[in-house]
């Protein structure tokens, strides 16, 4: 095979892969995208925070246009002296003039690139650390629904698409827009006439540029979309590669790459032919122009007596703005994709409110109570509310061990959410030592109740900087004490480099078990009076998930603490049990008070000790 | 990049001519412009000044339509190019006769997708590039012929033009690489606070990873700024450049023009072509920088194919064969389609699992356990086999109908929930309307709640590694995909280390019942007691060695095994 069909119907190329066009179906984005306008307005109060040297960029800018907008005048004027048999003085300063003018268009071009390139970067630069500053205060429920995809999309690449465009792009259309425009008046002030036929040129561009944005812009953001299920694809299978293996599902998965990597070369090639007849189309006003250049030449010249040298300068104007309207146009399909980068961070910044404290209320101890608290995420078909949790009342004293027994779905990690602060419950008051969460210092929350779940996440960069996330200010003896509080000391001073060994993605590989171990040291520096435990058991095995148990019981000492129990042995240390089943709790106490209870506990228990 | 031209060696013969004479087209206007204004304009010649402005305009047609046609011909090349390189390597690299390869996932995604697009580039550089020099070149001859000074005006202006290009390019791309790894290393730290977001929120230092990010963001901004200062220079560089040497050309030519060496048509004729060169350079610029990228882009996407011991060209790897086969699993040995019959049981060297038999392997050391599944996979030749069959590292492949290992990380591909579990289930069974296998599955696996909580049911889509799901669903649905599969042989490890307690007892009870039939042999590679309670037969490896073997309870005698299950 050595080529594609490339008018090939893309409903073909889908063929049986029902996911592929699952993914590409253009549902709605999971977060929000600002429209035009609120785009709009964003970037003109951006410009006005950096009103200075907007307006010191904008005088450059249309200084460097104007002299280049002289330079043809001169041309012509050169020839004029020639055709009126002039003196060679008098080329020799023309010449000057031009070298003059253009070393000023060289350093206002220069001057004007580097300003508007630094302006750009400026607002990008608020930009993004705004985006994130968002997506760190997504709701925790938001993400679980959607997955991390958008999000991770909207800091990365939408970040990455503007930059680029900052770069090069910008700069470039700015300074050619400029130059058109003032190219444009230049040619108008030579004579009346040649006004007319701008009249008559510009409109056409217009239309061309506006009808071929039109069409290729649905042909891009498809294109887009396919290029991500396309990336999705490929990583997944990568990362998937012993199950793709173990289940001979390699062909499938490369055939599901393929039948993407095809649809996104469809569409691009959708994009090319319209460039193509594009070009072909702009070609009529260009030869318009060219025609009535000459011929108006002729009757100026001919008839209205007008040197020969204006002729020339409109040619040589004419000629020197073919190349960038073209340009403009060629590049206005990379301006769509940066605007449609700039409406989706900017939709993240405008309709995301940043977390602010909903009150001043500061828990005065490690307390917890909960009044009539009930939760629900989802409402089924009738709009009743799939319920996750009944109304609960309850009460925590400080320094208590409370754990969470219950299977699948009875809603312990719920209960736990809520306890922790990070799940605001549908219905309820939520108090952590006397303040209501509804009504508390954001802040003072956090510090104040921690949460460890099942994600393990070992951030990039150093060891030292990955702790240094809970407490930025503890030096290597704390850190090093936290570390031994929860056992890892020893594996981490056999790592080459100790606390400055590289982890993460791109550092050393740790185990599953060493992970956790660090989220809880990382708990150890943060110091908070109530801590939520909701760990799986360690993939390690018993001994790996023994030193886990040790190391959060120690981290847990002097904490109110809420375990969601895995195993039965985390649930028979704790000074209460809530047995949970369908969203409520069913039985608690003691484990010796709901052994002898002979309920749902003490069966589960029987089965567990075998 | 050879692979690459060979491809498209007729395209190229055909478009390289071709758009060269585009070029010249374009080359020839400012010529033809100024023979209509010097003998129709100037010379009062109406006929003349229409039929120019005629011809020019015919030539310009011709040169747009020439244009539009190399311009698809190398468009299409390219992007073919680029959708050839980017399945094969996918092929390669999932192949599970390629070489394993120790490269992260997000290295050969980036060499997959944009060093294939900037390799394939080549085609779009060559039909560009090519006609360009010669059209310059053409020039240059053109404006020799007219006056030797002339030429030799932009003989010169072509030299300073390579030269400051050659100088400016290195401390450019320098800053510009600069700009572009601190931008990828801010980016890298966003992805990486948003993978971790659930942690970061969980401990509740939300403004201390802000603060992180803030302080790479405006690292990444300073470089920008410094990358914004030198490609402001090197514009008005290039600028500089093309403007001193246009003053120095219509000097030449005016007062050649006076002198009568030269005609009025021609002095414009010249400044045209002189600045029409000048633009080319201008853009010609950027070539060295591409021309960089390109080379190591092939060079990366050829190393990858090295790695994996494969190569460029492998006709198994071509296009038609990965976009059409379907997939091997040994199925075309004779055996009939829909359910499998009894496979012969599982032998290892330590244990034998027969047909109908539920065993469980308990290992006090996780080496052990790792060992087994290396063997019964097929990494390694450890004298396992199926029936009579060998489980080699070669023949893996051929076995993979009889044989199931579910890997013990759980690996979620996007899809409805219906199509996870069909993943591997026998055909004819997952395609009809009835849903009753899918119930089975899930309910061997403990997984009837999922069907409660997902809002469409079978048809709800788990995105791609279960994003959408926690831990344990995730574990379960794996779970419920490998009993759906139905294989003769079956092999789990540690199948339930993500549920609780109370759902692994329900999924030990389930799990046994679905699988104990006559022709189905099933290994669990466990330390849960639950699981080990539902299996018929318990051995137990310490050390390596077998140190003991009978039911669970009986087994609980034993103080070493009692230590090793214990909660």
């Amino acid at each position: 095979m050595s080529d594609l069909d490339w008018k090939r119907p893309l409903e073909d190329v889908l063929g049986d892969d029902s996911t592929a066009r699952e993914q590409l179906a253009e549902h709605a984005q999971l977060l929000p995208i600002a429209d035009a306008r609120t785009s709009l307005r964003f970037m003109g109060a951006r410009l006005r925070e950096h009103w200075l040297s907007t307006l010191a960029t904008l005088l450059i800018t249309v200084a460097g246009a104007v002299a280049a907008a002289i330079l043809p005048r001169l041309i012509g004027s050169a020839v004029d002296v020639v055709a009126e048999d002039g003196t060679s003085a008098q080329v020799w300063t023309l010449g000057g003039q031009i070298l003059a003018v253009g070393l000023l268009q060289a350093v206002l071009m220069a001057l004007g690139w580097s300003m508007i390139s630094a302006l750009g970067q400026r607002i990008l630069a608020g930009m993004r650390e705004d985006v994130i500053d968002r997506a760190l205060d997504l709701p925790a429920q938001t993400m679980e629904r959607t997955g991390i995809g958008d999000a991770l999309s909207r800091v990365a690449d939408d970040v990455d698409v503007a930059a680029r465009a900052v770069n090069n792009l910008v700069p470039n259309l700015i300074q050619l827009g400029f130059l058109v425009v003032i190219t444009l008046v230049g040619m108008a002030t030579l004579s009346p006439w040649l006004l007319l036929m701008v009249v008559i040129i510009v409109p056409m561009y217009v239309i061309a540029a506006v009808m071929y944005l039109r069409r290729t812009a649905p042909i891009y953001r498809r294109e887009r979309i396919a290029m991500g299920a396309r990336a999705q694809g490929l990583l997944s299978a990568i990362h998937g590669i012993p199950t793709v293996h173990a289940y001979g599902i390699e062909r499938r998965e490369t055939r599901h790459v393929a039948v993407l990597s095809e649809t996104a070369s469809l569409l691009n090639m959708r994009v090319m032919y319209l460039v193509g007849r594009l070009v072909v189309g702009l070609n009529v006003p260009e030869n318009l122009a060219l025609a009535m250049v000459l011929l108006l030449g002729f009757v100026m010249v001919q008839v209205g007596g007008a040197p020969v040298g204006l002729v020339a300068a409109a040619g040589v104007y004419l000629v020197t703005l073919f190349w960038p309207m073209m340009a403009v146009i060629f590049n206005l399909d990379e301006v769509q994709s940066a605007l449609a980068s700039l409406a989706r961070m900017v939709g993240v910044i405008t309709s995301i409110d940043p977390a602010a404290s909903p009150g001043t209320e500061r828990p005065a101890d490690a307390s917890i109570r909960l009044e009539q608290v009930s939760h629900a995420y989802t409402t089924d078909e009738d709009g009743n509310a799939r319920i996750i949790l009944h109304p609960l009342d309850l009460e925590i004293a400080p320094g208590e061990t409370v754990s969470l027994v219950g299977a699948s779905g009875a809603g312990k990690s719920t209960l736990a959410a809520i306890l922790a602060g990070t799940l605001e419950p549908r219905h309820g008051r939520v108090l952590h030592g006397g303040a209501d969460l509804a009504h508390a210092d954001l802040e003072a929350v956090r510090s104040h109740a921690s949460i460890v779940s099942q994600d393990v996440h070992v951030f990039r960069g150093t060891l030292r900087e990955d702790l240094q996330l809970a407490a930025p200010r503890a030096d290597d003896h704390a850190l090093r004490a936290a570390l031994r509080r929860v056992d890892a000391l020893a594996w981490v001073d056999r790592l080459p480099k100790g606390l400055d060994t590289e982890v993460g993605e791109k550092g050393a590989r740790l185990t599953a078990e060493q992970s956790q171990q660090l989220a809880l040291a990382r708990v150890v520096l943060q110091d908070p009076s109530v801590l939520i435990l909701d760990e799986a058991t360690a993939d390690e095995g018993s001994s790996g998930a023994r030193v886990l148990e040790r190391a959060a019981l120690e981290v847990a000492r002097g904490r109110t603490t809420i375990i969601v129990a895995h195993r039965l042995s985390q649930a028979k240390v704790a000074d209460r049990i809530l047995v949970m089943a369908d969203g409520a709790v069913v039985e608690q106490g003691t484990h010796e008070q709901l052994v002898a209870l002979g309920g749902r506990y003490a069966q589960l228990w029987e089965a567990w000790t075998g | 990049m050879r692979s690459i031209l060979r491809g498209h060696r007729r395209m190229l013969a055909v478009v390289l001519p071709l758009a060269t004479l585009s070029e010249g087209v374009e080359l020839l206007m400012p010529i033809v412009l100024g023979l209509i204004i010097d003998q129709g304009i100037m010379a009062g010649d109406l006929r003349l000044t229409v039929l120019g402005a005629l011809g020019l305009i015919l030539m310009r047609i011709v040169g747009a339509l020439l244009w539009v046609f190399t311009f698809l011909q190398t468009q299409k090349a390219c992007m073919f190019e680029r959708h050839r390189l980017r399945v094969g390597l996918t092929g390669a690299v999932l192949d599970p006769r390629s070489r394993r390869i120790e490269r992260p996932a997000g290295e050969v995604l980036s060499i997959a997708t944009s060093d294939a697009d900037k390799a394939s580039d080549l085609l779009d550089m060559l039909t560009w590039v090519v006609p360009s020099l010669i059209a310059i070149l053409a020039a240059a001859v053109y404006l020799a012929a007219a006056d030797l000074w002339l030429g030799l005006t932009m003989l010169l202006g072509i030299a300073v033009m390579v030269v400051v290009i050659r100088v400016i390019t290195p401390t450019l791309s320098a800053r510009y690489d600069d700009q572009q790894s601190q931008a990828a290393e801010a980016a890298a730290t966003a992805t990486d606070l948003v993978h971790g977001l659930r942690v970061l929120q969980g401990l509740g230092v939300q403004s201390r990873a802000r603060a992180t990010y803030r302080r790479r963001s405006r690292i990444a901004l300073q470089a920008a700024l410094v990358n914004a200062r030198y490609s402001g220079i090197s514009s008005g560089l290039t600028t500089l450049v093309t403007g001193s040497m246009l003053a120095a050309v219509v000097v030449l030519a005016a007062l050649r023009t006076l002198d009568g060496a030269l005609t009025l048509g021609v002095l414009i004729a010249v400044v045209g072509v002189a600045r029409y060169v000048m633009g080319m350079m201008q853009g010609l610029a950027g070539a060295p920088v591409w021309w960089a990228g390109m080379s190591t882009s092939a060079r990366r996407v050829r190393d990858l194919y090295t790695d994996l011991g494969r190569a460029v060209d492998d006709p198994e790897l071509g296009l038609d064969v990965l976009t059409t086969q379907r997939d091997d699993r040994g199925e075309g040995r004779g055996a009939a389609q829909g359910r499998r019959g009894a496979a012969g049981g599982l032998h290892l060297p330590q244990l034998s699992v027969a047909d109908g038999e539920i065993v469980a392997l308990a290992c006090a050391d996780a080496a052990d356990a790792e060992a087994v599944i290396d063997a019964v996979s097929g990494q390694v030749d450890g004298g396992a086999r199926v029936g009579e069959q060998p489980i080699t590292p070669a023949d893996r492949l051929t076995l993979r109908s009889e044989l199931l290992v579910e890997p013990h990380v759980v690996d979620l591909f996007d899809g409805t929930l219906r199509a996870q579990l069909a993943t591997r289930a026998p055909a004819g069974i997952a395609q009809g309307e009835d849903d009753a296998w899918a119930d089975q599955a899930l309910h061997a696996a403990g997984a009837d709640d999922l069907l409660r909580i997902l809002p469409e049911g079978y048809d709800t889509r788990i995105l791609d590694r279960g994003a959408n799901l926690s831990g344990g669903q995730r574990q379960r649905i794996a779970l419920a995909r490998a009993v759906a599969a139905d294989a003769p042989v079956l092999v789990l490890h540690d199948p339930t280390t993500a549920v609780d307690a109370v759902t692994e007892q329900n999924i030990a009870e389930a799990l046994a019942a679905a699988r104990r039939r006559t022709d189905r042999a099933t290994l669990l590679v466990t330390r849960a007691p639950a699981l080990l309670q539902a299996a018929d037969r318990v051995v137990f490896v310490q050390a390596g060695e077998i140190r003991g073997e009978g039911v669970h309870a009986d087994l609980m005698e034993n103080e070493e095994y009692w230590e090793v299950v214990r909660r």
